[in-house]
């Protein structure tokens, strides 16, 4: 028993020394290491001449999106200025800011300057000229993200869409859910499906050119099939994917757009697939008599969190998707119900919802199955959690009850942590299942 | 030439005997394999499932916790060290194999507890009351350390047989979560990819003597803000006193990311 012990101990030693947390070297002293610094949220502002004071407000309006790492101060009024001059730095300086993005006319009516000023080292950081076209929207985040990337070295999420479910059109005796994207803060709002049906789980490909879904056909229509569909961006058409019998859906595009996964109960039970798109061959995932539903891909695709029944309740697996049963392991152990899984772009970090005190609330763990945190509470029924691509945000829907008969669901976005920014949608009814272009 | 055919015969009956034996030992291996294989799975799906659902959701979110966290840490800077004992998470020397229950129980039930008394504490604000404040505050802290995770357990074996070097780990390990919350940079300073170390020397209640720049990052605002971590993190858990020597003399050297 005592040699079992010190073996055992050895082996612990073995796996610290190999953890990473400290590493001895040849003088007697031992590394540790801290790891990443936090965040000291920097102080800015936009300001604008007179001609270019909307764009300002869209620009303000995006940092202060990035609560953990952004303070926004109050624009102010216009301020004159011409494309060579140089702003007031002390003035900036004693208020506290670190960056000022300035906005300018350029050389014709059409042209917008934005530069991109460091406050500390008194110093031009960035210019760029961008060409006010009919979607103002469009140039500002395009704006914002060229001065985001200079200030931290990696993209924004100024320039990507959410798609999401709306029943707005419907009513209760013919309920109609459609399928919208906008921009990531609600804004240009446009409805892509017309299918009079219930669209259900869209998601995005990798490039945004594709956008997969499920339908429920209206009543109209024979049958209840729930058929995958597949739509174009570009050309606005969508076409059928998989029309097994029973259930086709949950479906997300793995690395290349080649093949998504989804889930089919043509075998009798639900379970995960990979399609390829062109050839629709089919490859088995998951195969256990308990459903396997909800596929959630990381971005090298290397890993698949999926929701399962096989501890006699919903939780959450992972896998390895390239074989059938892979590398199979569960990582939530606890909460009544967890439902939609979703990974960060990095892979390390999944959302998800749970049942807790009567309603849905949003959770974040680690898929080494640390690092259980709840992100939301008293905040009415949470559901539908995504990452967005940079990691920074998540979008969810919010749903508060009005009256015994009425309950309104839009959608909200909070930082990773569980500050909640603000809601992106409004006046659209119940909104359902966000998701995030790359 | 009798021999011949015979011979013939022979080889050909062996092998006939000896293929079917081989492709049977092959089926067998190969049978082996797939049996192998599935028993992996089942003990795999067995693990798996062994590990039941002892414990609850987290009832507080991350921010009520980092709440908590901070003023903490808060207390600590105005009181002694002893609170900061109390930190460390109690590993009872026998605690062997039943990793998570232990845990988890705990979990729960100081949620529990947190839940009903942490309110009527407050209103009331009896010493006793504050007392189990603190005491909360000390596992919470833990808690938002340890990142709420379900602990494999740490505890595989007892502290009676650990060494000088597993001690010195176990302390070591607890310092990158006591320094990180101290440790912040603007973005301007985040984009860079520095690094410097840092070489602090510690007292016998955990109290940072010194600190020194022992690998530079190159720029001076970095090492300063890294250096100023390590002095808001002041005082250190505190060395358990074999290791005394050890955190006198400056052999932890942190680095600032790594």
């Amino acid at each position: 028993m005592k040699i079992l012990l010190y073996v055992l101990n050895a082996l612990v030693i073995f796996c610290l020394s190999f953890s990473g947390v400290a590493q001895e070297t040849s003088d007697g002293v031992t590394v540790v290491a801290v790891g990443e610094a936090g965040a000291i949220k920097a102080r800015m502002t936009v300001v604008s001449d007179t001609k270019t004071e909307d764009i300002k407000e869209i620009i303000a309006s995006d940092f202060a999106f990035y609560v953990r790492t952004f303070e926004v101060l109050d624009t102010g009024a216009p301020i004159t200025g011409t494309l060579s001059q140089t702003i007031d730095h002390s003035h900036y300086n004693n208020k506290g800011l670190s960056y000022v993005l300035q906005l300018l006319r350029g050389k014709n009516d059409n042209a917008v300057v934005l530069k991109v000023w460091d406050i500390k080292s008194k110093g031009l950081l960035a210019e760029v000229e961008g060409v006010r076209e009919d979607n103002v929207r469009g140039l500002a985040h395009t704006l914002s993200d060229y001065a985001y990337q200079k200030l931290l070295n990696k993209k924004s999420v100024f320039k990507t869409k959410i798609i999401f479910v709306s029943d707005v059109l419907g009513s209760p005796k013919n309920p109609i859910k459609e399928l919208y994207i906008s921009d990531f803060d609600g804004h240009n709002l446009r409805q892509l499906t017309r299918h009079s049906g219930n669209v259900l789980s869209p998601s995005f490909s990798n490039n945004g050119k594709k956008i997969v879904y499920s339908l429920i056909r209206g009543q109209n229509f024979r049958g209840r099939n729930i058929d995958l569909f597949i739509y174009d961006v570009d050309s606005k058409k969508s076409e059928i994917l998989s029309s097994f019998p029973g259930i086709n859906s949950g479906a997300v595009f793995l690395p290349g757009d080649q093949e998504v996964l989804l889930t089919t109960s043509h075998s009798g039970n639900a379970e995960i697939y990979r399609m390829n798109i062109k050839t629709k061959e089919l490859t088995q995932i998951t195969s256990h008599p308990a459903p396997d539903v909800d596929p959630s891909i990381n971005r090298d695709g290397s890993l698949m969190a999926f929701l399962s029944g096989r501890p006699g309740k919903a939780e959450i697996y992972l896998s390895d998707p390239s074989g059938m049963e892979k590398d199979v392991r569960r990582i939530s152990f606890v909460g009544e119900f967890n439902a939609t899984p979703r990974f960060s772009t990095d892979g390390k970090e999944i959302v998800f919802s749970s049942w807790i005190n009567n309603s849905f609330d949003i959770f974040r763990i680690n898929s080494d199955a640390s690092g259980l945190v709840r992100l939301t509470k008293d905040f009415g029924s949470n559901e539908a959690p995504v990452f967005s691509p940079d990691g920074e945000f998540i979008a969810f829907t919010s749903q508060r009850v009005i009256s015994s008969r009425s309950a309104v669901q839009n959608i909200y976005i909070m930082g990773r942590d569980g500050e909640i920014i603000r809601p992106i949608t409004n006046k659209m009814g119940n909104c359902s299942t966000p998701r995030w272009s790359n | 030439m009798n021999h011949h055919p015979l011979q013939r015969h022979l080889t050909i009956s062996a092998g006939m005997h000896v293929i079917p034996l081989a492709l049977l030992v092959l089926y067998l291996l190969f049978l082996n394999e797939k049996l192998s294989e599935t028993r992996k799975i089942n003990i795999k799906l067995l693990e798996t499932s062994v590990r039941v659902d002892m414990v609850a959701m987290p009832e507080m979110t991350l921010r009520e916790l980092k709440t908590v966290n901070v003023s903490q840490v808060n207390d600590n800077k105005g009181g002694s060290a002893e609170s900061t004992t109390k930190v460390e998470a109690p590993i009872k020397p026998d605690d062997i194999v039943m990793k998570t229950e232990t845990s988890k129980k705990d979990f729960k039930s100081f949620l529990k507890e947190l839940g009903q008394k942490l309110p009527k504490n407050e209103k009331k604000g009896t010493p006793k009351g504050t007392k189990m404040n603190e005491d909360l505050r000390a596992d919470l802290r833990n808690l938002v350390v340890a990142g709420n995770k379900l602990s494999e357990g740490r505890a595989l074996v007892g502290n009676g047989t650990q060494s000088n070097s597993a001690e010195f780990e176990k302390y070591l390990g607890m310092i990158p979560d006591h320094v990180r919350p101290f440790w912040l940079l603007p973005s301007y300073l985040k984009k860079d990819m520095l690094q410097c170390r840092i070489r602090i020397y510690l007292g016998r209640d955990g109290m940072l003597l010194k600190a020194v720049v022992f690998e530079p990052s190159g720029n001076e605002e970095y090492d300063e803000r890294a250096i100023s971590a390590v002095q808001k993190a002041s005082p250190f858990p505190v060395p358990p006193t074999e290791l005394l020597s050890k955190v006198l003399n400056g052999e932890i050297i942190l680095g600032f990311p790594l």
